[in-house]
């Protein structure tokens, strides 16, 4: 049998090059006593269906298009497999991980956090390829039936397969973020329910597809359907660096990639907003998104701890040019609010190039500095209220977070007790506070009088609201006290800023240097050799 | 470990130097950080802890600690509960950053270069790290993989930790129905796999019966001696690890209040303790009652007691004073059989050097 010793040997070899944790998790699955009652479950509710379906049928198999119909009762059953159990046992397996404390063993092995989480992945992948291939018997039986549009059939399938990988990278992120139980308990039941509800809305995508209400020969689908894509794939991207980040090793950097993924994020929402310039209306949707996107992302980078470790220190470019073009994407609060104040002007001048009304001025160059005058100025007959609203905005993005950043900072002089959590939880306060506070004196007053917009400048969607108005009179000078104070909050952090900026030049990158024995404290008693008494047990 | 290294180990076992172990009676061994030079440049220190310090808030809970450890040793690590014992060890496992300070496994930091530090340490947590739907020699060959283990190379690992640990014959044995002790060999042998110099257990006798505790001590033994791995052990159990270490180094709230080998702790509590009496005894031909006066008159001496020829007392001074009374016992004519003073035990000289403080 040397066929059979070679195939062996060759499947051997593949083995030894298999993820480990892939390796595990596909022995453990396979021994699982849940893989096995959920793939039987699947055989056998597809054959029921199939029995059913035919004896209900009858003749209508004879001269009806009865194919999407038993195809959707197939597809229901694998979507239970693929879209709830797979992701829930790949949270579950990331859960376990922590709970039995073997993640730890994991991470001493050496093994890289990238590599254990591509392994939960790939095992999850593999379980849906088994769940696929235990209804691909049924799929091949609909194919034979009336009204089977293959093409249709084989795009519903790879569609659920994306996206049920997508939702299992969602599904270990979420697995990671905390530590806590009670948080644990209620993200899984929390994203019990999304899933549920993912689900239900791949559904109703499915129904839609099979109804032929979807143009699969229209090349403005599949222009929509790459966006959507790209974008999927820009954040599972995210969701992996963000896990990836949460298991790697304190010391190390846990920052550049995830940082250096949402700026390819923002270039890719930029690209796309230029793209789809000549609709004014799906051009503020994306930008707005970017906005919101920044001030989320913003709020973690802005509120990291400061300190380098040497790891990351000795990873830094030796080239200070380079180090001071990575300074934006290293680790800390400081270096993350550099990342905003670089890409909010980006973001700005994309939106001021894309939106910019000003007529009469055949020239770019001209209209941005009628815009920057303005909003310098105070003045407005230059500007669109899309305009204004997202300066506003990104204004109020700049505010809080160089806010939080500049408390922070002096919080964490008490040494030890302000944490990076505390500091994003001091944002959403602040957020809050400032929103509801201006409403508080109407709730003592006996007649409600109208309140200048100017006392709910600390209430952003107020604020937000009366700026992108195209007839209040406060709209353009809000916008230019936002702008004001935006400028006055990074001229507070500046000072630390820079000086972050100043050590980075100047620090002279640690080698790893370690120091000799005689600078050792006191020490256990050595022996004078490595070797062993006769009497000693061998 | 390969056939001609155990040839070598075997060639060294020769050499006449001579290793203390256990027991607490060894030689005091020349420590090559004592500034000599020949001590310098003959042996490094395969792991080194240099002002190691964690703190969690306002709580200290590894302060300022350091010393150093040989390759062969076999170093316990004591204290009591919530002294540090287990922070420390994380943090030389890679687990946890130090606050401040450094620890250097082989001249790698477990701060700068864990990657470098994890291939060459082997780290037993008093947690077991169970994986269910999993048997004893898939569990090793996982953690032989992820060690990058390829081909005959992983089997041979495999192979080696299942005859040493003596797992041989439970190898398809699900790993969630071994008994506690078998659980612990495996632990050991997940942490043995990839054949670290440096090996950091924290409490591995915990909750074993005394046959598995003597079992597993005795695969500790031979970790230094045959394998010449540098072990760093934690345990509540004193007397077991009086048995099998070379030097201790004892912690209490977070920081270090004793370390050196087992004989200089014994003389550290003798140093601290000189105020108080300890209880020495003589074994004597005849003359018992009269042995009794006579020591009633000498100085430091209380509580004689007489237990057929067996006199006992407790005795107050100081080593030279001990001496004297001992020389002129004999220059008295007493027909002395044995002199001794009561055994002084690890967990003695714990009980001396520690306070109970509690953080």
């Amino acid at each position: 049998m040397p066929a059979l010793e070679s195939t062996s040997r060759l499947l051997g070899r593949l083995g030894d090059l298999a993820n480990p944790i892939l390796v595990k998790e596909t022995r453990q699955a396979f021994k699982s006593r849940q893989f096995v009652v959920t793939f039987l479950l699947v055989l056998f509710a597809s054959w029921m269906i199939s029995t059913f379906g035919v004896l209900m049928a009858g003749d209508l198999l004879e001269y009806e298009a009865v194919a999407p119909g038993f195809f959707f009762a197939y597809y229901m059953v694998l979507a239970i497999a693929i879209f709830i159990v797979v992701p829930l046992g790949a949270h579950r397996s990331m859960l376990a991980e922590r709970d039995e404390k073997t993640l730890e063993l994991l991470t001493i092995t050496g093994l890289s956090p990238r590599r254990i989480v591509w392994g939960k992945l790939l095992s999850a992948l593999v379980q849906q390829f088994l769940y696929y291939s235990a209804i691909a018997p049924f799929i091949a039986f609909t194919s034979l039936l009336d009204g089977f549009d293959s093409l249709r059939i084989s795009f519903l399938l790879t569609v659920s397969a994306l996206i049920s990988l997508g939702i299992s990278m969602f599904s270990i992120m979420i697995s990671t973020v905390s530590r806590k139980k009670q948080w644990q308990a209620f993200s899984s039941f929390t994203l019990f329910g999304g899933l549920i509800w993912i689900m239900w809305s791949v559904f109703a995508m499915v129904g839609f597809v099979l109804a032929g209400e979807l143009a699969l020969d229209d090349p403005d689908f599949w222009m929509g359907f790459g966006i959507a894509f790209i974008a999927a794939a820009t954040y599972f991207v995210l969701f992996q660096q963000i896990t990836v980040s949460q298991l790697t090793f304190e010391a190390d950097n846990k920052t550049t990639a995830i940082r250096a993924t949402c700026t390819i994020q923002f270039v890719l929402l930029f690209a796309w907003a230029i793209f789809v310039s000549a609709h004014p209306d799906t051009v503020a949707v994306i930008l707005t998104f970017a906005m919101l996107h920044m001030g989320i992302t913003g709020l973690f980078f802005c509120t990291e701890n400061d300190v380098l470790s040497r790891r990351v220190r000795r990873s830094l470019p030796k080239n200070r040019l380079l180090r001071l073009l990575s300074a934006p994407f290293l680790p800390g609060g400081y270096y993350g609010f550099l990342y905003l104040l670089i890409h909010v002007p980006l973001l700005w001048l994309t939106a001021s190039l894309l939106r910019v009304s000003v007529a009469g001025v055949p020239d770019l160059l001209t209209k941005f500095a009628a815009i920057a005058f303005e909003l310098f100025t105070g003045g407005g007959s230059h500007w669109n209220p899309s305009l204004r609203a997202l300066t506003g905005s990104l204004a109020c993005v700049v505010i809080f977070l160089g806010l939080a950043l500049w408390i922070g900072r002096r919080l964490q002089r008490i040494p030890h007790e302000v944490q990076p959590a505390h500091l994003r939880v001091l944002v959403v306060l602040m957020l809050a506070t400032g929103t509801i506070g201006p409403y508080l004196p109407q709730l003592v007053m006996k007649q409600p009088s109208e309140i200048a917009p100017l006392w709910f400048i600390t209430n952003p969607f107020h604020t937000l609201t009366t700026i992108s108005s195209r007839s209040d009179p406060w709209a353009s000078n809000l916008t230019t006290l936002l702008f004001y104070a935006a400028m006055g909050i990074v001229a507070i952090n500046l000072p630390a800023l820079l000086r972050n900026l100043k050590e980075l030049l100047s620090d002279p990158l640690p080698q790893g240097e370690r120091p000799t024995a005689a600078e050792a404290p006191a020490a256990v008693s050595a022996p004078a050799s490595t070797t062993h008494t006769e009497g000693s047990p061998a | 470990m390969t056939h001609s290294d155990e040839s070598e180990i075997l060639a060294f076992h020769g050499d006449s130097t001579e290793l203390p172990r256990g027991n607490g009676v060894g030689t005091t061994l020349a420590d090559p950080g004592d500034g000599t030079a020949e001590g310098t440049l003959s042996r490094e220190p395969v792991l080194e802890v240099l002002g190691l310090t964690r703190h969690f808030g306002k709580l200290k809970a590894v302060d300022d600690v350091s010393f150093r450890a040989y390759a062969g040793q076999v170093i316990g690590f004591i204290g009591p509960n919530g002294a540090g014992k287990t922070t420390a060890m994380r943090i030389l496992a890679t687990l946890d950053t130090p606050t401040s300070g450094d620890a250097f496994i082989c001249g790698s930091s477990v701060v700068d270069d864990p990657d470098k530090v994890r291939k060459i340490l082997g780290f037993m947590p008093d947690s077991f790290g169970r994986y269910t739907n999993m048997n004893v020699v898939e569990y090793l060959d996982f953690f032989a993989r992820a060690y990058g283990y390829r081909g005959a190379a992983r089997a041979d690992a495999v192979e080696r930790v299942l005859v040493f640990t003596e797992l041989r014959k439970l190898a398809d044995k699900p790993i969630d129905t071994l008994s506690k002790g078998m659980s612990q060999r495996l632990c050991l042998g997940r942490t043995l796999v990839h054949d670290p110099d440096v090996m950091v257990l924290d409490e591995p006798a915990a909750g074993l019966d005394p046959r598995a505790r003597v079992e597993l001590r005795e695969l500790i033994r031979l970790l230094a001696i045959e394998m010449n791995k540098t072990v760093l052990i934690s345990s509540h159990i004193l007397t077991e690890l009086g048995e099998i270490c070379d030097s201790a180094v004892i912690i209490e709230a977070g920081r270090i209040v004793a370390q050196g080998s087992i004989e200089e702790l014994q003389q550290q509590r003798r140093q601290r303790r000189q105020d108080e009496a300890v209880v020495l005894a003589a074994r004597v031909l005849k003359d018992a009652n009269r042995l009794e006066k006579w020591l009633l008159e000498q100085p430091f001496v209380n509580r004689v007691a007489v237990a057929g020829n067996v006199v006992s007392f407790e005795f107050g001074g100081n080593d030279e004073a001990q001496a004297a009374l001992l020389a002129n016992l004999l220059q008295s004519g007493f027909s002395i059989v044995e002199f001794r003073g009561k055994t002084q035990s690890l967990e003695d000289a714990f009980m001396a050097l520690t306070q109970g403080l509690v953080q």
